[in-house]
């Protein structure tokens, strides 16, 4: 679809993006009182559960942005002043001099060991933000000096400018960093019109080309993956993806929240046109499982050709194929689905995450049962080992699950006593069975009462066997 | 395990339904195939659980007990040496003062006597305990 074709709906939504971006350009930041890192809700699944961002959100406009969705539901978030963290206090606590309490709690946990730090969860680290203000700046070059393992993941053109390229240049024969670029479609005028001031593709393609030269580990971060967008051209962003040195890929699809605001169903509407569904909540609503409750994600069958197509294109190039997905969370070829590698010699640090997740669990089952046909049971203690932040009662107070808890539960609750809740509850959304929707069922209990699950082929494996895909990867 | 159409046996004269919808939606339009998406591929429901369930959902609960004070003045009392949180539901969040009573009732630095309803203090010592002196 061209732009000239757009209509007035069309006009107001992508108006409203392009004022959103107009204004962050060039703004100062207002305070140093924004709180990051902090410990993912999504750390069931999660490789990297230490994420950080050193902005309060992001420049850019993107109307499928899940950030946008979560913050503009949340009443807390009222303040539109643009916050960024204590620069100076972030590196003293990775250096082994926190300032406070939970800083502490983050050192002991995680920087002390070189725990791999994610940058860019909920924002971007080289939007107009970081070009306005230069605030990453020392804090990269510290984590440069500290050889300390961190993974970016950003779309933002920060990164061309020149104390940035000698910055990565001058770091790069240690390799400790890893850069993850968002594309989700190869189609420039569609991407012009989803990723409002967001560098065009070829301009990210420039990026990961650029990175990689420099020996840096990088990966194609398609996501979210918008049926109906992304498939147009994907076979020409792969090539060219691959083209400039990729290392990985790491898919997720895009997913719809049924608590939407009237700017978020405006947006639905607007995406549902482009995707050429007629109603996208009635459309999500029919196709998704009902036992993840309202965060929508379509079922494995509707996502299945849009996986084996990448998934085909990652094995025969041997690249990692990563999904965070629920769905086909299996063929994972790294126990990362940030697409992190299992083995890294040049830096051991790109490895240094954890295994105690259910990424790396059913990546492992799912080969095991392709090589011996045995199907892997999975056990709470043996999923969630020995990490020493799972049992830190200061780590788990920003997960969504302790809203609602009364306060004597929130302050001794644990990441391992949430996690053991949502392992148990057969009723939860975040119940394994739920969530991966029935790639691991319930067959029991172990000696301590948790249940145990067992991993469960499906249909499609068999098929993708015989067409010749290779799933002992 | 059996019991969810969607896994391997789920075939229709020896397609599945991914391979069928597949063959069907070939050179349509987005719009046709989001409508034969909507009518081809809709999610399964997972089968009942039917084996025995988790005795517990978490080890917080072995942790957690209800109390309910006899009257308003023994819980005014209560108030007056704990914080009690109402966010939620009333609770109480730091009990340390009540684990260390506890500890130096366990080691005998004071007693309860039943009979007088008084706790008597002997020889009062400091004891040592994980929360401190007592």
């Amino acid at each position: 679809m061209k732009t000239s074709n757009l209509s007035e709906l069309d006009t107001e939504i992508i108006k409203e993006s392009q004022r959103w971006v107009r204004e962050n350009k060039g703004l100062k930041i207002g305070s140093k009182g924004y709180n990051s890192p902090r410990v993912s809700s999504e750390i069931a699944d999660c490789s990297m559960p230490m994420t950080f961002d050193h902005f309060s959100y992001c420049s850019l406009g993107c109307l499928y942005c899940f950030a946008y969705y979560f913050k503009s539901n949340n009443p807390a978030i009222k303040d539109r002043s643009l916050g960024s963290v204590n620069i100076d206090r972030m590196i003293n606590s990775i250096r082994g001099r926190p300032h406070n309490q939970l800083e502490r709690s983050f050192y002991n946990n995680f920087y002390k060991q070189k725990f791999l730090l994610h940058w860019g969860g909920l924002a971007d680290p080289f939007c107009f933000f970081e070009r306005a203000n230069l605030v990453g700046y020392p804090l990269i070059q510290a984590l440069g000096e500290e050889n300390y393992p961190t993974l970016f993941s950003f779309k933002g053109d920060a990164v061309f400018m020149k104390q940035y390229r000698r910055l990565f240049t001058k770091y790069s024969s240690q390799r400790n960093f890893a850069f993850q670029v968002s594309i989700i479609t190869g189609d420039e005028d569609m991407a012009r019109k989803v990723e409002i001031g967001v560098p065009n593709v070829s301009k990210r393609l420039e990026a990961i080309k650029m990175l990689s030269e420099m020996g840096y580990w990088t990966i194609l971060r398609l996501r979210p993956y918008i049926i109906g967008i992304s498939e147009d051209c994907i076979d020409e962003l792969l090539d060219r993806a691959y083209q400039a040195g990729i290392n990985g890929v790491s898919m997720e699809f895009f997913a719809l929240d049924v608590r939407a605001t009237i700017g978020m169903k405006t947006r639905y509407d607007w995406l549902g046109k482009q995707t050429g569904a007629k109603d996208m909540m009635k459309y999500f609503s029919r196709l998704s499982p009902k036992e993840r409750g309202g965060y929508l994600r379509l079922n494995r069958d509707v996502k299945e050709p849009h996986v084996k197509r990448v998934y085909k294109f990652c094995a025969e190039r041997k690249l990692v194929f990563a999904c965070s997905d629920p769905d086909f969370k299996e063929l994972n070829t790294s126990g990362s689905c940030c697409g992190m590698p299992d083995s890294y010699p040049a830096n051991r640090g790109l490895e240094n995450w954890t295994r105690s997740q259910l990424t790396y669990h059913l990546k492992e089952a799912r080969k095991k049962y392709h090589t011996t046909g045995e199907l892997c049971l999975f056990k709470f203690r043996e999923v969630f080992a020995d990490e020493t932040y799972l049992d830190d009662k200061l780590l788990a107070n920003d997960h969504i699950s302790v809203i609602e808890k009364c306060c004597a539960e929130r302050m001794n609750l644990t990441q391992r006593l949430i996690l053991q809740m949502q392992w148990n509850n057969l009723k939860s959304y975040a119940n394994p069975r739920n969530y991966f929707h029935g790639k691991m069922m319930p067959i029991g209990t172990d000696n301590e009462g948790n249940l145990v699950f067992r991993y469960q082929p499906h249909e499609y494996e068999e098929r993708w066997k015989r067409e010749g895909i290779n799933l002992k990867r | 395990m059996s019991g969810i159409r969607d896994f391997v046996g789920k075939r229709n004269k020896g397609e599945s339904r991914t391979e069928l919808f597949q063959k069907l939606s070939k050179g349509k339009s987005k719009k046709e195939i989001r409508k034969l998406e909507s009518e081809m591929l809709k999610p399964e429901h997972l089968p009942p659980y039917t084996g025995q369930g988790a005795g517990r959902h978490c080890d917080i609960d072995k942790l957690t007990l209800k109390i309910v004070f006899p009257d308003e003045e023994s819980f005014k009392l209560w108030k007056q040496h704990f914080r009690v949180s109402t966010y939620i539901e009333q609770s109480t969040v730091n009990i340390d003062k009540l684990i260390a009573f506890l500890c130096a009732l366990d080691k005998g630095t004071i007693k309860y006597d039943k009979k007088k309803k008084k706790i008597e203090c002997e020889n009062i010592k400091s004891v040592r305990t994980r929360y401190g002196d007592h």
